[in-house]
């Protein structure tokens, strides 16, 4: 696995002498600020500038310029060389011997101050003793001694000696701690107390390396290329690198550690010890990192390592889906000089972002870790939910994106099983988050989506959920719930909101009829009118039910009075069911009602008028109960209006009339009898019915019948009565004036003229229409054909040379002589007629 | 100071403190060294377990009683050529498991050479365990236990026969050795760095005094 971390820029692309011809090669550099010190094969020390710039693409690139040379006489290569710029100082170690020369004009200095005999030098870069305008450096000598100096402007000051027991190749130093590479193994010496901690023994192939990468640690090359970390104690705190053959110079720049072999510059991370990135570099003679630069060089040519950003080498990890590599990148980029709050706030970011790969990658326990971890607005997950945020939530996702991801149907494509999977993680994680600061300010939408994925597949946790005082607001709940059939919850959820109006609503729609029956009985304990309404109100879509059989509701609400009428007028006048039983089961409570307050003596007279007419209304209104049972009982208690009706059922109009006019004395509501049910009857019997009432009248056995004659003449009056007229006539008593029925009579002359002249009427009205209909029908049949030349008959194909031809109503055309018979087209056989 | 401050500190004190050692897995090659790391901290097994470059770091946390005790692992390479690395390792480490397997004589040999080389070397205090694997192979068997435990009494070792492959006594003898070691005021929030120093001056002094005796 690896990943780009560094950029190989080139600096200086061929190093520029006085002569071309010298063989000039690099044996070290060392860069200061903007000044770079190249040591040569042949003895030269050369200075350049260095300018470095962005370009607009983010690229860096680097420009140069020579500033001056040295020649150090001894035709020797430069071992060493650093720059101290506090004493505006160059350290150069050639011919072993460390001399000092001017920064700027590279000059020797005067004073001469110089060591014989040196190996090899390094810098103190962690002094124990500060003063900032010395420099103390470790000197390892020929002759098996590492020394101390500090080192100023114009003198070396000698500090300390420490004997080893073999030469030293080459040191490194941190505060009081020299670590040194013998000529068979690495030691560390602490110069205070002259002691010697041997560490490992160097095989004879590797290249001793020391670098150090912090306070009182070292890294060393170990046996079979290993890379040995190791502290001022000799202690290895972190596992060992692998590293390639041949190794010859190692860097460091948190977080990674870059060594340099005879083909390749090899990247490797402090953090896992891994190698991240292999660049091919040919014979590279020289690797150092000066403050956080890395600069590489073969022996013509100089490059920069330009490390890639942090977050470009983390979004490229992201992309590559390895989360684990880049959050412990991520962690260590608070190390690179970003202030805590910018640090936390990128840190986060990207936990956000790998939380999603993770979750891409049904890593559902890391997701979920991550997404705490990262306080992750909740609602960048649940909009991969479609239709999970509460459509009242106006919400847009982050931008620049936390991913890729559309929706979970596409993380799923849209199998079933993975797409549960998914659902089964949000559930988890909100469950998980469910009253912690992560879900502060989005109680809402955590809860509404807990809400949503529950009515899908965990109905059962509804009213837990409902129970504990949701954030859910009613809007898309309601639909979801709903849809889901969730209608217990719906209830639960109306009645959370105070709305137990609706939430009865709701439950009476129960589709659930076994948990419907659980509540009824609390419901009708608590309101019988209300609590019917559970029955009574039911969807119209519901499917018919064992347990909501009209039937068993009846039976079951036999303890409620009130709620049975309800629930029986229900049946008969809205569902309109059609069953004796029911009719007859109403009508009998309804008498029964009316019975009762007729006994209860003091019962209001308006409570009593409004059972009857009840129970009028319905007697008139149904004709499905049986008459002769509800009868026998009206007749039993005088109840003369209801046997009217109920004779009426029976077609028994003669009876009905005769209670009406002898016993009520109602002529109005005799009238009105024959009206309601005259209704929706052919006129003959209509007129049958009128003639019965107008016989009641005129009923000469009847006692009182001069009493009648009022009404009777008022009915023959009446507009809406009709009566055969001449019936009417042999009907009236003979003694009865012209002068009394002139009234009738005026009118049923009228009437009869009147009908035979809107016959004539209606007679020629008819007449014309016909005619005009066949006009339209002519129009609507004529049709210009143009004939021409090419045009052939259609039954003997030849051409028409005769202007004459037929042409049926088809537009089939022929000869005449072709067309044999009009009606019928030759071609199609069709017949018109 | 973790010696000083162990023992006089009573245990209810300081509840749930949390407690850090490093720990160091010593032996012949191919004794199961790595496979029993693996066990104890991922309770996994791998037939065929890659040998170890130079040295391998792990963690595992486990709880005693009211103590929260971590290991810092340091599995380190059984091999010949890495030896020299060792005592990179076990410097500073309060705790080592010198394993050897039960199969093979040879390797309770070179068990014994590391726990002389230990007692000489590391820490005075070091609470050494050895460790008897692969005792899923009983048949084979060529290390009597009761010759490995009369060793182990003798230089006052924990001694348990253990196999990686069934889990048998892994668990128990991390647990056997954080049980044995000095629990001292260990910060209660972690900072690795930091406890890792203060052992390493502990080791430091120890060591130096072990040397002019």
């Amino acid at each position: 696995m690896s990943i780009k971390a560094f950029e190989l820029v080139p600096v200086i692309e061929r190093v520029k002498l006085m002569s071309d011809k010298a063989k000039t090669q690099i044996e070290c550099l060392d860069v200061c600020g903007k000044n770079m010190y190249i040591g040569t094969s042949d003895c030269f020390v050369v200075h350049y500038s260095i300018d470095e710039r962005a370009l607009a693409n983010g690229r860096i690139v680097y420009s140069s310029e020579k500033q001056g040379h040295k020649y150090l006489v001894v035709k020797k290569p430069v071992a060493q060389l650093r720059a101290a710029s506090a004493l505006n100082r160059i350290m150069v170690l050639c011919d072993n011997t460390l001399t000092l020369l001017n920064m700027f004009d590279l000059e020797p200095i005067v004073t001469g101050a110089k060591i014989k005999g040196v190996v090899c030098f390094c810098i103190n870069d962690n002094p124990v003793r500060t003063n900032p305008f010395s420099v103390e450096i470790c000197v390892a000598l020929k002759r098996k001694t590492v020394q101390l100096y500090t080192v100023t402007e114009d003198r070396m000051m000698h500090l300390r000696d420490v004997t080893l027991p073999e030469q030293a190749v080459t040191v490194g130093m941190d505060s009081v701690t020299v670590c040194a590479a013998l000529t068979s193994q690495y030691c560390m010496i602490n110069t205070d107390t002259s002691q010697i901690t041997d560490l490992f023994p160097i095989d004879d192939n590797v290249q001793p390396v020391i670098k150090r990468i912090s306070k009182e640690e070292f890294l060393l090359s170990g046996p079979s290329a290993l890379g040995i970390f190791a502290t001022s104690a000799g202690i290895s705190q972190r596992p060992p690198m692998q590293w390639s053959d041949g190794l010859t110079a190692v860097s460091f720049v948190h977080p990674y550690i870059v060594a340099l072999n005879d083909e390749f510059i090899t990247v490797h991370s402090i953090l896992d010890q891994q190698q991240k990135q292999a660049i091919p570099f040919v014979s590279g003679v020289f690797l150092g990192d000066f403050d956080g630069r890395i600069f590489v060089a073969s022996s013509r040519e100089i490059y920069s390592l330009v490390p890639i950003p942090f977050e470009k080498q983390i979004q490229a990890l992201l992309a590559d889906k390895r989360v684990q590599e880049a959050l412990e990148l991520a962690k260590n980029a608070n190390k690179t000089g970003m202030s805590r709050e910018k640090f936390v706030k990128m840190f986060k970011r990207i936990q956000q972002q790998a939380a999603f790969i993770e979750l891409s990658e049904k890593n559902f326990d890391e997701a979920g870790q991550l997404f705490k971890e990262s306080e992750i607005d909740i609602r960048e997950v649940i909009s991969l939910y479609p239709h999970f945020l509460p459509s009242s939530v106006n919400f847009t996702r982050s931008v620049p994106a936390l991913h890729e991801i559309a929706d979970i149907n596409q993380l799923s494509r849209s199998d079933e099983e993975t797409k549960a999977a998914y659902k089964v993680f949000l559930k988890e994680f909100l469950e998980d988050i469910r009253g912690t600061s992560i879900t502060h300010g989005y109680k809402l939408e955590g809860d509404v989506a807990l809400l949503k994925l529950y009515a899908e597949s965990w109905p059962e946790k509804l009213p837990e959920l409902l129970a504990d005082d949701p954030g859910c607001d009613l809007n898309d709940c309601v639909t979801w719930l709903e849809r889901h059939n969730r209608l217990y919850s719906l209830g639960l959820l109306y009645q959370h909101h105070g709305e137990s109006e609706k939430a009865l609503a709701v439950w009476t729609n129960l589709s659930n009829h076994e948990l419907l029956w659980k509540y009824v009985d609390w419901v009708l304990e608590k309101d019988e009118e209300l609590g019917v309404k559970i029955f009574t109100e039911r969807p119209a879509n519901e499917p018919q039910s064992e347990r909501l059989r009209p039937e068993t509701v009846v039976d079951y609400l036999h303890r409620f009075p009130r709620a049975v009428i309800t629930y029986l007028e229900y049946l008969i006048f809205q569902r309109r069911l059609e069953k004796e039983k029911y009719h007859t089961h109403l009508a009998v409570l309804y008498l029964e009602a009316v019975i009762k307050l007729m006994e209860t003596n003091g019962s209001k007279k308006e409570e009593l008028d409004i059972a009857r007419s009840k129970l009028r209304h319905m007697l008139q209104m149904s004709n499905l109960y049986r008459v002769q049972l509800i009868l026998g009982k009206a007749k039993e208690k005088e109840m003369h209006a209801e046997c009217a009706i109920l004779y009426g059922k029976l077609e028994e109009h003669d009876k009905a009339l005769r209670i009406l006019v002898h016993k009520l004395k109602d002529f109005g509501a005799a009238e009105n009898y024959c009206q309601v049910n005259s209704r929706g009857k052919d006129p003959a019997a209509c007129k049958r019915l009128y003639h019965i009432l107008l016989s009641v009248y005129l009923d000469p056995t009847y006692e009182r019948r001069d009493t009648l004659v009022a009404p009777a003449m008022s009915l023959l009056n009446n507009a809406e009565a009709e009566f055969d007229n001449v019936k009417v006539l042999q009907l009236l008593p003979e003694s009865w004036s012209v002068g009394l029925l002139s009234q009738f009579l005026t009118r049923a002359v009228r009437t009869s003229m009147h009908n035979s002249r809107m016959t004539r009427i209606e007679r020629m009205m008819a007449r014309g229409e016909n005619l005009h209909v066949k006009q339209t029908f002519i129009e609507m049949q004529r049709d210009a054909i143009i004939m021409t030349e090419d045009r052939v008959c259609a039954v003997c194909g030849r051409a028409f040379s005769d202007p004459t031809f037929v042409r049926y109503p088809n537009g089939v055309v022929t000869h005449v002589h072709c067309a044999k018979n009009k009606y019928i087209c030759p071609v199609t056989g069709r017949l018109f007629r | 100071m973790a010696s000083r401050g162990g023992p006089q500190r009573p245990n209810g004190a300081s509840q749930g403190k949390i407690c850090q050692f490093k720990l160091v897995l010593l032996g012949e090659s191919a004794v199961g060294k790595s496979s029993l790391v693996l066990r104890f901290v991922k309770g996994q097994f791998h037939e065929y377990q890659e040998s170890t470059i130079g040295a391998a770091f792990l963690t595992q946390t486990v709880c005693l009683d009211d103590t929260t005790v971590k290991f810092e692992i340091w599995d380190t390479a059984g091999q010949e050529r890495y030896h020299s690395l060792a005592p990179m390792y076990y410097r500073g480490a309060q705790a080592a498991i010198v394993v050897y397997d039960i199969t093979n004589p040879d390797t309770f040999g070179r068990a014994k050479t590391w726990v002389k080389e230990l007692q000489r070397q590391a820490s005075p205090n070091i609470v050494i365990a050895l460790a008897g694997n692969k005792a899923d192979l009983a048949s084979k068997r060529m290390v009597e236990f009761d010759e490995a435990q009369a060793y182990a009494e003798e230089n006052s070792l924990l001694f348990m026969e253990t196999s990686a492959k069934t889990a048998m006594n892994v668990n128990d003898i991390f647990l056997a050795i954080a049980k044995k070691l000095p629990k001292s005021e260990t910060s209660g929030t972690p900072q690795p760095r930091q406890g890792v120093r203060l052992n390493n001056e502990q080791g430091g002094q120890q060591s130096e005094g072990g040397c002019c005796k």
